[in-house]
């Protein structure tokens, strides 16, 4: 059996998410000994020693999303990672780690991952690094509406099921106005974690259920209102963005915690050093 | 006959409320046994779900916002030997037969766990104050049991007082918040405290209770119905707001009621 991480990267005018995966890349190779296939729609920028396998997509369509750097700085541009939804298609492996590349390892705890029979396991909960914020949308879709599961990570089997849950996510990506008046989402953009939500509890027969198990571990967040300073190979430190005081930050600091970095472009700032 | 439901029905609301329960209990349980408690007018084509239409018992006028000065006597005019007696806004949605397994330990009994649409546990006490500051027993009368046998009886003569004297029983036991109306709840808790009952919490069942404000949102009108979407199918399973709901729901807004009955008519 052939396990592996596969990785969107797809570059918009602002963010390199191919140096991401690259990162992606290497620490999956120290942390869960395992080798990481990119999907991408400009493989000529792949360096190709980092990757198990570069698979060629087409350029895909996204929306457009307002990233920010911090508390005071944002840009609108392209966000192109509607693509996770072909995973199933797309990897090279019978056991996949889908991770965003925006994600830094600094344990092994996903690799436990690969030694379950389950055919799909996601994180229903994520932590974020600071205590004082509330985030009740990362508990429910919207108010009224049904749990959120983050699709920044999940590992899957090649199944029977986990086809048909594969094939459920592009009807609803296809079908998207619809679903999204269905899942009283109104007409916001299409998110993947929405879209990861709705067919898990679909899955689920409509109801909260197990059919999606828990990754192992824990998987830490930062907004994009914060800041990544540093990376020290398992040690990241952090400028989190003050409770009720806006534009200032808070020190802070991970060791061996994995982290979900939403500022894309403080990321790329230290990757690019 | 030994095995039915009963219900309370004092007003047109109520009796067409009733008929849909009714009908929802002769589509989903195969103990199917119900009758009524009602001195209104049951529409003819719904008199047919009810094994018998009982008058209220010495019913002269209704004092109280609940009827509570009435809804004691269920006990001594059910034609049962053991009865489930419900609220009349409820619906069956499936089968529940297994719960007469389990009470046949039970004189009396209450569900104790009410949950949300979304199938979580009902924590938020919004509605329930009286029973936190006064640490009453969190039961909901809207499904209770009893049977025919002295300790009920006992039990039910009990409760007969406190509806009868409610405001008296209110005034000793009630110190910290008291209902503005006579309650079936509070009098069935203070009954409960007053019992010498030895379990009275039925645990392998729970119901969803719509209510809006137990229902872990940030926002809620006043009525769920204004907030959440619901699909009753042709097959009579019901959705709400993307859940699909089972076993017993408590639907509160008499607008679901006239929304639906039309359905089980067929």
């Amino acid at each position: 059996m052939s396990n592996g991480v596969l990785c969107f990267a797809n570059n918009n005018s602002e963010i390199n998410y191919i140096l991401q995966a690259q990162e992606l890349a290497l620490r999956v190779k120290r942390y869960l000994d395992l080798p990481t296939s990119v999907v991408t729609s400009t493989p000529n920028k792949v360096d190709k020693t980092f990757f198990d396998k570069i698979i060629p997509v087409e350029t895909p369509t996204g929306n457009y999303k307002r990233y920010y750097d911090g508390a005071d700085t944002h840009v609108n541009v392209a966000f192109n990672n509607a693509g996770r939804i072909d995973s199933f298609d797309l990897t090279p492996y019978k056991q996949t780690l889908v991770l965003d590349t925006d994600v830094i390892l600094c344990n092994d705890d996903l690799k436990n991952s690969f030694d379950t029979n389950y055919p799909f396991q996601i994180y229903k909960d994520c932590t974020d690094l600071t205590t004082w914020r509330e985030h009740t949308e990362f508990d429910y879709i919207n108010d009224k509406g049904i749990s959120f599961y983050w699709a920044t990570a999940f590992c899957f089997n090649k199944t029977a099921e986990t086809k048909i849950f594969f094939q459920l996510l592009k009807t609803l990506r296809n079908n998207w106005s619809h679903f999204a008046k269905v899942f009283d989402l109104g007409s916001r953009n299409f998110r993947n974690d929405h879209i990861f939500s709705m067919a898990i509890h679909i899955m689920n027969g409509f109801m909260e259920g197990n059919w999606a198990k828990n990754l192992p571990g824990t998987l830490y967040y930062t907004l994009d209102r914060d800041l990544l300073h540093k990376i020290d190979d398992a040690k990241l430190i952090f400028l989190l963005q003050k409770e009720n005081i806006h534009g200032e930050y808070i020190l802070s600091s991970t060791k061996d915690m994995n982290v979900h970095v939403m500022n894309k472009f403080s990321l790329e700032r230290l990757l690019n050093v | 006959m030994s095995k039915g439901y009963m219900l309370v029905a004092l007003g047109n609301d109520y009796v067409e409320q009733a008929c849909l329960c009714a009908a929802s209990i002769k589509k989903t349980q195969d103990i199917s046994n119900v009758s009524i408690m009602t001195n209104d007018a049951i529409p003819t084509k719904y008199k047919n779900l009810f094994d018998k239409i009982i008058e209220v018992p010495q019913r002269k006028s209704d004092k109280s916002f609940y009827s509570t000065e009435h809804r004691w006597k269920v006990f001594h005019v059910t034609p049962y030997e053991e009865t489930i007696v419900l609220d009349t806004d409820i619906l069956f949605l499936t089968n529940i037969d297994y719960i007469w397994e389990t009470l046949k330990g039970f004189s009396v009994g209450f569900l104790t766990d009410a949950k949300t649409y979304r199938g979580n546990t009902v924590t938020n006490n919004f509605y329930r104050q009286v029973f936190v500051k006064n640490n009453l027993p969190n039961i909901y009368n809207a499904f209770h049991f009893f049977r025919q046998d002295n300790i009920a009886l006992d039990y039910y003569k009990n409760l007969e007082i406190i509806c009868k004297h409610s405001e008296e029983f209110y005034d000793i036991h009630l110190k910290k918040l008291k209902p503005k109306v006579s309650s079936m709840d509070v009098n069935h808790a203070l009954a409960v405290l007053n019992s010498s009952l030895e379990k009275y919490k039925i645990t392998p069942i729970n119901f969803v209770h719509m209510k809006p404000r137990v229902q872990d949102w940030k926002v809620a009108n006043e009525s769920w119905m204004e907030d959440l979407p619901f699909y009753l199918n042709e097959d009579l399973n019901l959705k709400v707001g993307n859940y699909q709901q089972f076993g017993v729901f408590h639907y509160v807004e008499h607008k679901f009621c006239q929304d639906v009955i039309g359905r089980y008519n067929a």
